[in-house]
């Protein structure tokens, strides 16, 4: 192996509508490897949200600063790193690290790149650049020619076929793109294009939409070897963004000759752009012709690796990891539990994982969002079945918290105009419209004809709408009872056809010894004696999860990302297991969503991928006996269910993450945030709120730490809080919050720190405050009083961003603290 | 869907529902681990006597399409699957799953735990018998002990009759022990003027149609229960014109050149193992049926030498001669399913055949 002392990771930042908590995970792991191979590991981020970055025995230097070319720069002449990891870090790190390239920084100070050659990072910064290498080596593009007048552009739809999109070449202003449905669309359409073009052309170009939308993730080591890890197929056709489809892993509407096909393309592409490690490589593939086109490569880690990482059961970032140091396939152990020379073995399924979308907002606004080609969706959560459906309705059901009726009633009162609408139109509740029309009659073709969604869907679907319909129809029954159990369908959804509560439809369950089994997710399909500690409940006949050994704490994940949340909860509860691990506690997180670092090898010792409900945290306290049971505030359904049943375990509410509502008068707040333990009051700083520069209506979504003020107001108002502080039942995380009149700091309230706060505070102070909370929540002989909280690193900033343009809703929207989608934290000099 | 079980002639039972034909079967269970390609899986012939576990959990998703066939006449005894779909892709005439498994009579039992079928497979250490019925009474697992499953399978399916699947290139000659139809596909895309002829062709049969060269087919079963006739054919043929063995073909081909031909423990199905390439230290992958590997400790080293190796199990996956243009792969390099990065093999045949025309 090449010796590597130190390595810089370009971080992701903060979250936004394209990217959010995917990269946290696979960083954290490869962060690992490199650490334990005696690297120095160097991330720099600006995420208040990073689990990694909080993590000082992983992250050597963690440095929190804008991701700029100058900071990066400075970075550099601090620690003079040997290499830079780029994949980490989504397109902006490609972009940074093309811009060290072109100042010369690398060259000169001789860094190397890890995983992608200096061309690469320049041909996937450069669309068009990628475009002329693939067409060099003769991957299957789209179609598109140049011409610079109608007749000529009237012929080349022709040949093409409509539709077809008119673009202008060097385009004056905005690009211009229009879809042309049919020739009589196509004039106009050109003379606008040519009037917008400085070179007085316009392209025509093959339109995709409507293609089947196929995703491949490969693998490639320093020699040459690659390997398929996944293909992944979208339900929704081109048109509708990836991210905001429903996908399928593995494809189930392919053909072998069709998968081969672009297993090599992919292959191809990969070994052209001398890419070491993942590739994820998109694909358009046209159902009646058999064609297929090239659409992206991504050679870094996104929501897609993350997505096959967990559905496979094959340790993506802990193989890349190992491949950018140099080894090859061959040499890499994946260690115990797994087969010898098994990191060589293609991983192949014998379960089926779909991912939905989680939309930003309520249910019923999300109804009517509109999809396209920009995304919409602001993170994804997942089910894994044994069959297509199963994985499909435990999907829907992680996506919120509280059960889902499918929305049936509100389908039901849709005219069949408005329906119709709903199905030409996709919009964020498409499916239930495709069950809805289902259920009034509409036939598979016609379905497909209308939404080009290939027929094997509409077999699925047609198996819900049944079974739905059953359930209906025969309330209490028994046989209905066992095939919706083999469905994966949830005794909520259960109970609230049926008109009962879950509570019966479990003790019938139970009178029928309808007993869930476990099954884990293994890379090899059961040919190989491997275990990977991850589980998915199926009513079988064979059960592979066995107890953990005590002590052990099971931990409800905060399930697919939120505005408002993003991923705070992610980091709350990873580090609160990364605590109670150090503390020998074997630790279990039951959680949905693909990206979220708390499903990760090191931090979980075993993983159930299972919607937090009621019925299934009752299962696996039954399978593993926890001591101690971690769930998030938020999950007030399941709190209310759970104190129901005499459970062994101690159920422990993680700190609330939704908000108070403070209606203060002035924006001179600021804040003293404490830790209580039930008998100590620990100060750990003083925050203020920030004008917010967005609105000027004042709502707490950026912070500055320390809040200015004097040591001796600092001095009485702690005095003050303290007593405030000392009157909560419950150990947590608390704040006091003033308001500044005149010269007067009137307390008005008190309120659990939003987790999102916490993680903010985390990074500022340098220490781990949900670990902190988990050692005094679970460690009887801890002594909070002994701990010494550090000052602030300086003074920081917290800056929250929001959704809003990306999702073209109306500017009056407030930017208040539930629809922040990410955040990024800064050190004032 | 009507109950139907899988027994096992160590007395197991495992409950499902039904597809395909109703009739009742019996063969031995393995499971294949092949994500893609069930209609090439379920037509492949070599799977004569057998019936097969998919372990990927849905099938039947694009119906039957009428270009991927194997063969036509599919000889499996059934088939095993977690979920079915019942799809047919096409407004024109196509079959779903189901419907062609009727047709063709061939049982179905899905809606059945198939990963605890594929771990009590892998652990059983030796073939089992299994069979699927609709009662699993005491009278069904009589029946399941009394079969006697026959170990003249490639007599059953090769062709009866020589035919030709004429081309504009190279003459080749196909001995069908069991034919896959990627076989003749490969070397169609390679303009061959193939003629296909039974296992038991003599070595005159097969020279007297001065084939450029000669391609053993894979095939079902045991190779030593194909007639020792057809291991005479392989030592008077691999003097006079290039060979190359695929499958069964490999298997004979090492016996006919000294080496033993052992059973796998468990049997081999899938398309995800890495397989090296002894010479460039390449790893490939491949389509992998198999039962039986050639024993590398009797391998004469004197006449063969072996060209693969699955990285797994380090078996022999594959075979050339020292002195004649012949050589042999164990896994399926025509793919269909599986990938397609050792389909140089074919053309590696037809270089073979030209250097020797050359020479001629």
């Amino acid at each position: 192996m090449e010796k590597q002392q130190s390595i810089l990771i370009i971080g992701a930042g903060p979250n936004n509508i394209q990217h959010g908590d995917e990269v946290d995970s696979a960083t954290y792991q490869v962060a690992t490897y490199l650490h334990r191979a005696g690297v120095t590991t160097i991330l720099a981020d600006n995420n208040p949200f990073s689990y990694s970055l909080n993590d000082s025995s992983v992250i050597d230097y963690s440095s929190i600063g804008p991701l700029t070319v100058d900071h990066l720069i400075a970075l550099i002449d601090q620690y003079h790193p040997q290499a830079i990891l780029p994949t980490l870090g989504n397109r902006q790190a490609f972009l940074l690290t093309q811009e060290l390239m072109e100042k010369g920084i690398l060259r000169e100070k001789e860094i190397k790149l890890l995983g992608i050659p200096e061309a690469t990072v320049r041909q996937v910064n450069n669309p068009i650049l990628l475009e002329r290498t693939l067409r060099r080596m003769d991957a299957p593009m789209k179609k598109i020619s140049t011409v610079n007048n109608y007749p000529d552009a009237l012929e080349e739809a022709n040949k093409l076929g409509y539709p077809v999109i008119i673009r202008s070449v060097l385009p004056k202003i905005t690009s211009t793109r229009q879809i042309v449905h049919d020739q009589s669309e196509l004039a106009t359409a050109v003379s606008k294009c040519l009037s917008q073009s400085r070179a007085g052309q316009v392209y025509v170009q093959q339109s995709l939409a409507g293609y089947k939308e196929i995703e491949v993730v490969v693998q490639r080591d320093k020699s040459g070897t690659m390997m398929m890890l996944g293909m992944v197929e979208d339900m929704d056709p081109i048109g509708i963004h990836a991210g905001d489809s429903i996908a399928f892993n593995p494809a189930q509407t392919l053909l072998d000759r069709q998968i081969q096909d672009m297993r090599d393309v992919a292959f191809a592409i990969t070994r052209k752009l001398r890419i070491v490690g993942i590739n994820h490589i998109q694909f358009a593939l046209d159902p009646v012709s058999d064609h297929f086109y090239v659409i992206k490569s991504s050679p870094y880690f996104d929501r897609m690796v993350s997505f096959v990482a967990q559905s496979t059961g094959y340790p993506i970032a802990m193989v890349s990891a190992q491949l950018y140091l140099g080894k090859t396939l061959r040499e890499i152990d994946l260690g115990p539990g797994f087969a010898k020379h098994a990191a060589l073995v293609e991983p192949v399924m014998d379960h089926i994982a779909a991912r939905v979308p989680v939309w930003g907002f309520s249910p019923e606004q999300s109804q009517k969002q509109l999809l396209g080609t920009e995304k919409k969706s602001i993170g994804t959560v997942f089910g894994i079945g044994r069959n297509p459906a199963e994985a499909l309705f435990k999907a829907i059901e992680s996506r919120y918290h509280e059960p889902t009726d499918f929305h049936l009633k509100t389908q039901a009162k849709l005219s069949e105009d408005e329906l119709i609408d709903r199905l030409v139109h996709p919009h964020a509740g498409r499916l239930f419209s495709l069950l809805e029309a289902m259920r009034r009659g509409y036939t598979a073709y016609e379905l497909v004809e209308m939404t080009k969604i290939d027929p094997f869907y509409f077999d699925q679907l047609s198996k819900m709408k049944e079974l739905i319909g059953e359930l209906i129809e025969h309330p209490g029954k028994e046989p209905v009872l066992v095939k919706a159990k083999h469905n994966g369908l949830s005794n909520q959804l259960i109970a609230k056809l049926w008109e009962t509560t879950p509570k019966q439809v479990y003790q019938m369950m139970q009178d029928h010894n309808l007993t869930v089994k476990y099954k884990e997710v293994e890379p090899s399909a059961g040919e190989f004696d491997q275990h990977t500690q991850t589980f998915y409940s199926a009513y079988e006949d064979e059960n592979e999860a066995l107890t953990l050994p005590q002590p052990s704490a099971l931990f409800i994940g905060t399930g697919g990302l939120r505005l408002g949340l993003s991923n705070a909860g992610d980091f709350f509860v990873a580090s609160m297991m990364m605590q109670l691990h150090r503390q020998n506690y074997h630790t279990i997180i039951m959680n949905c969503n693909p990206s979220s670092v708390t499903l990760n090898t090191l931090i979980a010792d075993k993983r159930y991928i299972e919607p937090a409900s009621a019925e299934n945290v009752l299962s696996v306290v039954e399978i593993d006996q926890p001591q101690l049971i971690f769930i998030p505030a938020s999950y007030t359904n399941l709190l209310e269910t759970l104190k129901k049943y005499d459970l062994q375990s101690k159920v422990i509410t993680l700190p609330d993450d939704r908000l108070g509502n403070l209606k203060p008068k002035s924006n001179q707040l600021l804040a003293l945030d404490y830790l209580w333990d039930g008998n100590t009051a620990k100060f750990l700083t003083s925050t203020a709120a920030l004008q917010s520069a967005i609105n000027l209506d004042y709502e707490m979504v950026n912070l500055r730490l320390p809040a200015e003020i004097s040591n001796a107001e600092l001095t009485q108002l702690q005095n003050k809080a303290q007593n405030v502080i000392e009157q909560q039942v419950n150990p947590g995380f608390y704040q006091v919050v003033f308001e500044q009149q005149g010269m007067e700091y009137k307390a008005l309230t008190i309120q659990s720190v939003s987790l999102p706060e916490v993680a903010f505070l985390s990074k500022s102070l340098g220490i781990n405050l949900p670990a902190l909370l988990g050692q005094v929540v679970s460690d009887e002989t801890f002594n909070l009083a002994s701990v010494e909280i550090p000052q602030p690193r300086g003074t920081a900033i917290y800056r929250a961003s929001f959704p809003f343009e990306s999702l073209h809703m109306k500017t009056e929207e407030t930017p208040s603290p539930d629809k922040v989608i990410g955040a990024e934290i800064q050190f004032m000099d | 869907m009507a109950a139907r079980y899988l027994i096992f002639e160590d007395g197991t039972t495992f409950a499902g529902d039904g597809f395909g034909s109703p009739a009742v079967t019996f063969g031995e269970v393995v499971f294949n681990t092949s994500m893609t390609g069930y209609q090439e899986i379920i037509t492949n012939q070599i799977y004569d006597n057998q019936i097969v576990t998919f372990t990927q959990p849905n099938i039947g998703g694009y119906g039957i399409q009428r270009n991927i066939y194997e063969s036509i006449v599919p000889t499996i005894k059934g088939v095993i699957v977690r979920s079915l779909s019942n799809v047919a892709t096409d407004n024109i005439r196509r079959l779903t799953l189901d419907q062609y498994l009727k047709q063709m009579n061939i049982p179905g039992i899905t809606n059945i735990d198939t990963r605890a079928i594929t771990h009590k497979l892998r652990d059983a250490g030796k073939p089992l018998k299994g069979s699927i019925v609709p009662v699993p009474d005491d009278h069904a697992f009589d029946q399941l002990h009394a079969t006697v499953l026959t170990n003249q399978q490639v007599a059953q399916v090769s062709t009866p009759k020589p035919y030709p699947n004429p081309g504009v290139g190279m003459s080749v000659v196909v001995v069908d022990f069991g034919l896959k139809n990627g076989i003749l596909r490969e070397l169609s895309r390679r303009k061959c003027n193939v003629t296909v002829l039974p296992y038991n062709a003599s070595a005159d049969e097969i020279l007297r149609l001065d084939p450029d060269g000669v391609v053993l087919s894979s095939g079902p079963g045991d190779p030593h229960y194909v007639k020792s006739s057809v291991l005479e054919m392989i030592r008077k043929v691999q003097e006079q014109v290039p060979l190359f063995g695929i499958g069964l073909g490999h298997e004979l081909f090492a016996l006919a050149n000294g080496a033993q031909v052992i059973p796998l423990c468990v049997e081999h199905h899938g398309m995800n193992h890495p397989i090296k390439e002894i010479i460039t230290d390449h790893i490939v992958y491949a389509n992998q049926s198999e039962g039986y590997t050639v024993d590398w400790s009797t391998v004469d080293r004197s006449k063969l030498f072996v060209t693969y190796t699955d990285m797994i199990d380090s078996s022999v996956q594959g075979l050339r001669h020292r002195q004649y243009p012949a050589f042999s792969v164990q896994f399926f390099p025509d793919g269909a399913p599986g990938p397609d990065e050792t389909d140089g093999l074919f053309d590696e045949f037809i270089d073979t055949m030209k250097r020797k025309e050359e020479r001629r």
